[in-house]
């Protein structure tokens, strides 16, 4: 490390991508253009690896599923639909299902979660950058974060982690019943939010 | 179970936390209720969104060329043909403007000598580059402030920074920075009390043995900064303006301006 301390950027300086310019790079995808897919590679790598890395925390597996992300992108940039909820969601939902397959696949149930002395870690502390979601989107998110913690961290683990009722009664120490009304009342609290602010919106 | 308990049950199902069994008995209720299908499209509306709370992490930037490679090992291979005979790659001629052939392998035979020998003394006598050239010249002046390097990356890397009298000139020599393949580059970074900015790139292929690297201080002092180093990067350089991206090399820390 050199002599003074390097301050990392923050990914909340990127720049949001239309979906004028995105739909553009998809076509140009599908013709075979890989300057197109580096474009977004450039613009969604760290985004992809961030989820993946959340996922499997560890480096190596995370940087394979983000290639496998971009490389599925690459074969099936018409399977994105616009209506359906932006790119970015679209992208890291890929993201997340690809690299808990992987995490499956290598039966390593709830990754090691430790703290890991990344030099960098310590400068990083937003979260994604919420660059082209809705009012209603970030609310959503607000609302998430602002849970009781009992619900907010079994609904992370089972997003996450993709860990049963069962898994995650175990590893919290926690009755069953009691993680799944836990579940299911934070995912309750998200969704009256949803309703609430959609016919706010259409009024 | 009946239609309520496999409704309560679809905000689990979006989050894929259901049973195998509970799973099913969702999945059939899905296929006929309407209510219930709208009722997962509101929880995956909500749940697509749960992946930007993931911490934001940095990739690593070789990424980007790991991709440029899985995507040329995607390309169809080429077909090499065998290279047709001399014979045969020569256009048949009338009698009166063929070329003999044995004049054709000759002249073949002395460009390739003459390369030889051009390479050959090159390589006995290569030409110092301009780097080369300043750390020699400050070298020989008697009151140039020699700073040894010492990499803390990697143990068989030396070498030494050499500044003029007045601070207003600097090179590096650099003995054993790792030989890397293409496409990376090697790249300079001056540390001052601003901040971080690229002194430029040392292309990798230029680096191998003994590297010497003028410190480009432009109407600046040394004693204006407080270290020099150098770390490997992806080609072209650092993705970021003011900091390496890849593996740190060594640094100089320069002593303080008395």
């Amino acid at each position: 490390m050199f002599a003074v301390k390097l301050e990392m950027d923050s990914l909340s300086h990127t720049k949001t991508m239309s979906l004028e310019a995105i739909t553009s790079l998809l076509q140009q995808i599908q013709t075979g253009n890989e300057e197109a897919l580096l474009q977004l590679h450039a613009q969604y790598a760290n985004a992809v690896y961030s989820v993946a890395f959340r996922v499997l925390n560890h480096p190596q597996d995370a940087e394979e599923v983000t290639q496998d992300v971009f490389m599925r992108l690459w074969h099936k940039a018409a399977s994105y639909e616009p209506e359906r909820g932006t790119f970015l969601t679209w992208l890291l939902t890929i993201t997340r299902r690809i690299a808990i397959d992987r995490l499956r696949s290598q039966n390593r149930g709830m990754a090691n979660h430790t703290v890991s002395m990344d030099a960098q870690s310590h400068l990083w502390e937003t979260n994604l950058v919420q660059e082209d979601l809705s009012e209603l989107q970030r609310s959503i998110l607000s609302t998430l974060e602002a849970l009781p913690l009992e619900q907010q961290e079994t609904i992370k683990l089972a997003y996450f982690q993709s860990m049963s009722h069962a898994d995650i009664a175990e590893y919290l120490d926690r009755p069953l019943g009691t993680v799944k009304s836990q579940i299911r009342l934070g995912m309750q609290k998200l969704r009256d939010l949803w309703l609430n602010q959609q016919v706010d919106s259409e009024q | 179970m009946n239609r309520e308990t496999l409704l309560e049950l679809i905000p689990e199902y979006a989050l894929d936390v259901l049973s195998e069994e509970e799973k099913r008995a969702v999945e059939a209720l899905l296929a006929t209720d309407s209510e219930a299908q709208a009722l997962l499209a509101d929880y995956q509306a909500i749940t697509d969104i749960f992946a930007l709370t993931a911490e934001a992490r940095l990739a690593p930037p070789h990424l980007r060329n790991d991709l440029k490679a899985r995507l040329a090992a995607e390309k169809p291979s080429l077909t090499i043909l065998p290279k047709p005979s001399l014979e045969t790659a020569i256009s048949p001629q009338t009698s009166k403007q063929r070329i003999p052939i044995w004049f054709m392998s000759a002249a073949a035979a002395l460009v390739v000598l003459a390369v030889g020998v051009l390479i050959a003394l090159n390589l006995l006598n290569p030409t110092p580059n301009q780097a080369e050239l300043l750390f020699n010249e400050l070298a020989q002046l008697p009151d140039s402030q020699r700073i040894p390097i010492e990499s803390v990356f990697k143990d068989d890397m030396s070498g030494e920074l050499i500044i003029a009298p007045d601070g207003q000139r600097a090179a590096l020599k650099v003995a054993n920075l790792p030989v890397v393949n293409e496409p990376h580059d090697f790249q300079l970074w001056l540390v001052s009390p601003d901040g971080v900015q690229s002194g430029g790139i040392i292309p990798a292929i230029q680096a191998a043995g003994t590297s010497y690297i003028t410190i480009p201080l432009a109407g600046t002092s040394a004693s204006d900064y407080q270290a020099f180093g150098v770390s490997l990067e992806p080609e072209g350089g650092s993705p970021f303006a003011d900091r390496p991206s890849g593996e740190r090399m060594f640094f100089v820390n320069l002593p303080e301006a008395s």
